[in-house]
């Protein structure tokens, strides 16, 4: 399997996107030491509406940092469909079968790469998560860097999710006709939430606002921390059937080739 | 032209050589200040504990100018790769439970030493509900795999490095007791800032930097353990993460800031015996198997 791997990595340009992150990720620790060394700069401080002095380039940190999360989940989506598509394109599958590979080795192969992806995004997210907040000692820039990281994990368990939907549908339909599926069941969705907002009753809407959802989080703590712990067993679980289900499907759509 | 050779023990210095130097700087820059543990907030705990992926980055250049190469299995393998093959699962398994095993048992062992240290509303100040007490080892190893990647950067380099290149030099034992005493030296700049037994205790740092020393040649036995039997770092990389998430349910009720009656740290006590009580089992087990991944010298 790990040929299998280093192939979708080279897929994929690894190589490349490593040293761009690690690239990064030095000079993100260079120009954090930098402002430690240097302290704040008046000119580029400034005070909230609560009185807390804000140093504007801590908030462009939180902003890319938060950015970095939303955008990591995409590109694992994006690196998904491009190595199956790099696989139907070059014929990949005709070429492995002459080897002693099982069907399931080669659908376990794109499971494995894509967890790799996640964790390998997760954990360069909570190393510049780090960097970002040390020596911030309180202050607006930390609580937002504290309100990222409650949801980073959730996040990055929802891509798990997603993989676990498109990956056996890419298996199942190739990537042209999964692309299609998804598109279109996403525009349903759209369609489905605009429909509601134009016809539907929004009174249900009027009585939701923050202080009603932090009092129901209080009530449900007990509930809501379970599930926040238990999120990524449920999610690892749910990955797991879906290779069960990817393994059937492949097996199954090779035989119809016969 | 001819290429220089390197021999094992020449690559172990470059590597020992390449972590205590990258890693010292680091924990110095990360503290400019002097700041002890306690003084430190939680951020910049974490910006010193970002020293734990020194190691395998030190592993990483050194099979580069030394042009080892980066196998993922075999005689001089980096470790990095994970089988599930010939019964090797279970240890992924162990690794995922025996963390809350003996950090449970240590627990026992410390109240079982200092009873005054039972505080039955202990939880409450740690801001924990009775009922998410259960749950919190479940937690740990939840967050510990997850957030395995500091880890990882330890036992990249200790056991996916270090451990097989000292087997090789000087047999399985010699290699658990030096490997264990250069671990718990590496330990020496946060001992001494009191991350591991704070700072108010006779002999302080130096007790504590021997103390530590025991620690890790104990867990490191554990850990070589694992690697050598799954052909992997990564059951040893779950041990320590989960670990230092401390999964206990007993944590709950344990209150470190009353006073211990024994003179030595009671809840190093508790890890050490605890430990010990662990590992016997698994050094027969070890005795009895043969390992070819690590291969061991004649002396052995």
């Amino acid at each position: 399997m790990a040929g299998l791997l280093y192939k979708d990595f080279l897929a994929i340009k690894g190589k490349k996107i490593v040293i761009l992150f690690l690239t990064a990720t030095v000079i993100f620790l260079i120009l954090k030491f930098i402002r430690i060394h240097m302290g704040l700069i008046d000119s580029l401080t400034a005070v909230n509406d609560k009185g807390e002095p804000v140093y504007i380039p801590d908030t462009f940190c939180w902003m890319l940092i938060c950015c970095f999360n939303i955008w990591g989940v995409t590109l694992i989506s994006g690196w998904r469909i491009r190595i199956m598509e790099y696989d139907e394109k070059n014929r990949v599958w005709d070429y492995i079968s002459s080897m002693p590979f099982e069907k399931k080795t080669y659908v376990a192969s794109k499971y494995v790469f894509t967890g790799i992806c996640i964790y390998a995004f997760f954990s360069l997210y909570m190393v510049w998560n780090i960097i970002a907040m040390a020596f911030l000692e309180g202050g607006y820039t930390e609580d937002m860097l504290m309100f990222t990281t409650s949801f980073a994990l959730e996040l990055y368990c929802f891509s798990l999710l997603m993989s676990s939907i498109e990956l056996p549908l890419l298996f199942a339909f190739g990537k042209g006709k999964a692309m299609l599926f998804k598109i279109g069941f996403s525009l349903m969705c759209g369609m489905l939430v605009l429909g509601y907002l134009f016809f539907g009753d929004l009174n249900v809407f009027s009585n939701w606002d923050v202080e009603t959802f932090m009092s129901w989080a209080d009530k449900h703590a007990f509930a809501l921390t379970s599930v926040s712990i238990l999120s990524p067993l449920i999610t690892i679980l749910i990955y797991f059937v879906s290779y069960r289900i990817s393994v059937l499907i492949f097996e199954r759509r090779e035989g119809d080739y016969e | 032209m001819n290429k220089r050779t390197y021999t094992d023990t020449s690559r172990l210095f470059i590597y020992l050589a390449f972590t205590f130097l990258l890693t010292f700087i680091w924990f110095m820059i990360a503290n400019p200040d002097g700041k002890t543990w306690d003084e430190m907030g939680q951020a910049r705990q974490s910006l010193m504990a970002l020293g734990m992926i020194f190691p395998v980055i030190s592993h990483v250049l050194t099979r580069i100018i030394t042009r080892e190469g980066f196998a993922f299995g075999g005689s001089n393998s980096s470790y990095f790769g994970m089988t599930f093959s010939g019964g090797k699962w279970k240890y992924y398994v162990i690794a995922c439970f025996i963390p809350w095993i003996y950090t449970e048992l240590g627990n026992i062992i410390e109240l079982a030493l200092c009873p005054s240290r039972f505080d039955p509303k202990y939880y409450l100040s740690l801001g924990i509900e009775k009922r998410l007490l259960v749950l919190l080892p479940v937690n740990a190893i939840v967050t510990g795999i997850i957030g395995s990647f500091a880890a990882f950067g330890e036992e990249g380099g200790w056991r996916g490095y270090m451990m097989p290149k000292l087997i090789k030099i000087m047999g399985r034992k010699r290699a658990l007791l030096l490997g264990g005493i250069i671990w718990g030296l590496w330990h020496a700049p946060l001992t001494c800032i009191g991350h591991n037994f704070g700072t108010d205790y006779p002999g302080f740092p130096y007790v504590g930097i021997l103390l530590m020393c025991i620690f890790c040649t104990l867990l490191g036995i554990l850990l070589t353990f694992l690697t050598e039997m799954s052909g992997s770092v990564w059951p040893a990389v779950f041990v320590h993460a989960i670990g230092n998430a401390s999964p206990s349910i007993l944590q709950g009720y344990i209150n470190p800031d009353k006073a211990a009656s024994v003179m030595i740290h009671p809840g190093w006590i508790g890890m050490v015996v605890s430990l010990v009580i662990v590992i016997i089992p698994l050094i027969r087990s070890w005795k009895k198997s043969f390992c070819p991944i690590f291969s061991v010298s004649d002396s052995e």
